[in-house]
């Protein structure tokens, strides 16, 4: 009972660390597209 | 009840005084079956003959000649072919074109692998974890080139901004104008993106596998490790031969992520195969050449595909 429950708690943990790198940089770009052109290619302060 | 076509495919005795007339009458019922099968084949093998074998036909002939776009063209024979072997350009282009190749195949498989391995049990929350792996595919690689391209300025790009945060890098690292840097930011970029579709195929092919097998294994006291190994991965083959060799025409075939990112450069050092035929055709207008090494390019890959094929086919099919 406790290795399925550990193998879910490893199964959520990698599903999320995997899910925020492939979503990540879509949400940043997304993000990215609301900003003034001005700002997107200004040095980060 | 039987049906049409069972009737037509049935055998018959032929013996006796009626044999004569059942072979007659056999022959007239299978020469219409073919007549049949060629008026359903022909739209297909029209579209085909149209739309693949007279545009590589045409691509050929093309290749023979010095056909310059706009005007006169004379028919050169291979010449091309002769000098396309000693055109640095494109010897360099094909060896970069294999260095990628080499360089992304392995880790897409790898990748998408494990992220079939975590999302092939239909488990709370696998929907939403497949469709994040599979997002970049769906996005497409221009658009995720011009982020990338945007992300990688040096000073501005959030690539730079993390890794100098990280101290990795400085905040002034060009990316796009350094051989090695911008190798390596295609490679992590592109297996980035299609590992999503290993990760697709892989899956599909593991929800197939029989759990029977699984829980017989789990008897037997198998370790997981044991277990993709001697079921999993036996089982695979096909879909691995097919992920394989998507990845690697995908490779061979890359193009729009050099064009964006690096525009082939610095120089033409990273510049692949299909963008110095693309130079060739519409920047320096030899056509003629340039469809030379489009064909070289078309054999290279039916060979590497036909050799994948041959050592990835089915234990099944090597029984038959």
């Amino acid at each position: 009972m406790s290795r399925n429950r550990a193998g879910f708690v490893l199964y959520v943990t990698a599903g999320t660390l995997a899910s925020i790198v492939f979503l990540l940089p879509l949400a940043w770009a997304v993000l990215r597209s609301f900003m003034p052109s001005n700002l997107v290619t200004q040095a980060p302060s | 009840m039987i049906s049409q076509n069972e009737r037509l495919s049935r055998p018959r005795a032929v013996t006796g005084p009626r044999a004569g007339g059942h072979r007659t009458r056999w022959g007239r019922l299978g020469a219409k079956r073919a007549r049949t099968g060629m008026i359903l084949v022909s739209p297909a093998f029209a579209l085909v003959a149209v739309f693949v074998l007279f545009p590589l036909g045409f691509a050929v002939y093309i290749s023979l000649t010095d056909w310059p776009l706009i005007g006169p063209y004379r028919f050169i024979g291979g010449r091309n072919y002769s000098e396309l072997i000693h055109d640095p350009g494109f010897v360099h282009s094909v060896l970069f074109t294999l260095l990628y190749t080499a360089i992304v195949t392995g880790p897409i498989l790898v990748v998408g692998y494990a992220m079939a391995v975590l999302v092939r049990a239909n488990r709370r929350g696998s929907a939403f974890f497949r469709t994040a792996f599979f997002l970049p595919f769906i996005v497409g690689l221009a658009t995720e080139s011009f982020m990338l391209l945007l992300e990688l300025q040096p000073d501005s790009g959030a690539v730079n901004y993390v890794l100098s945060r990280l101290g990795l890098a400085h905040p002034g690292t060009a990316w796009t104008v350094n051989y090695g840097l911008a190798l390596t930011a295609i490679c992590v970029f592109v297996i980035w993106f299609a590992s999503g579709l290993t990760m697709m195929l892989l899956m599909a092919g593991m929800q197939g596998i029989p759990r029977e097998l699984y829980e017989s294994a789990d008897v037997d006291g198998a370790t997981w490790w044991q277990k993709e190994r001697r079921i999993t991965l036996p089982l695979l083959r096909r879909n691995i031969a097919l992920a394989l060799i998507i990845s690697v025409i995908g490779s061979f075939l890359a193009f729009n992520q050099f064009y964006i990112l690096t525009e082939g450069g610095p120089g033409t050092s990273t510049q692949p195969v299909v963008m110095w035929i693309y130079e060739e055709a519409f920047v320096q207008y030899h056509l003629g050449y340039a469809t030379a090494g489009a064909i070289a390019l078309v054999i290279v890959v039916g060979v590497i595909s036909a050799v994948q094929f041959y050592l990835l086919r089915d234990e099944r099919q090597v029984r038959r």
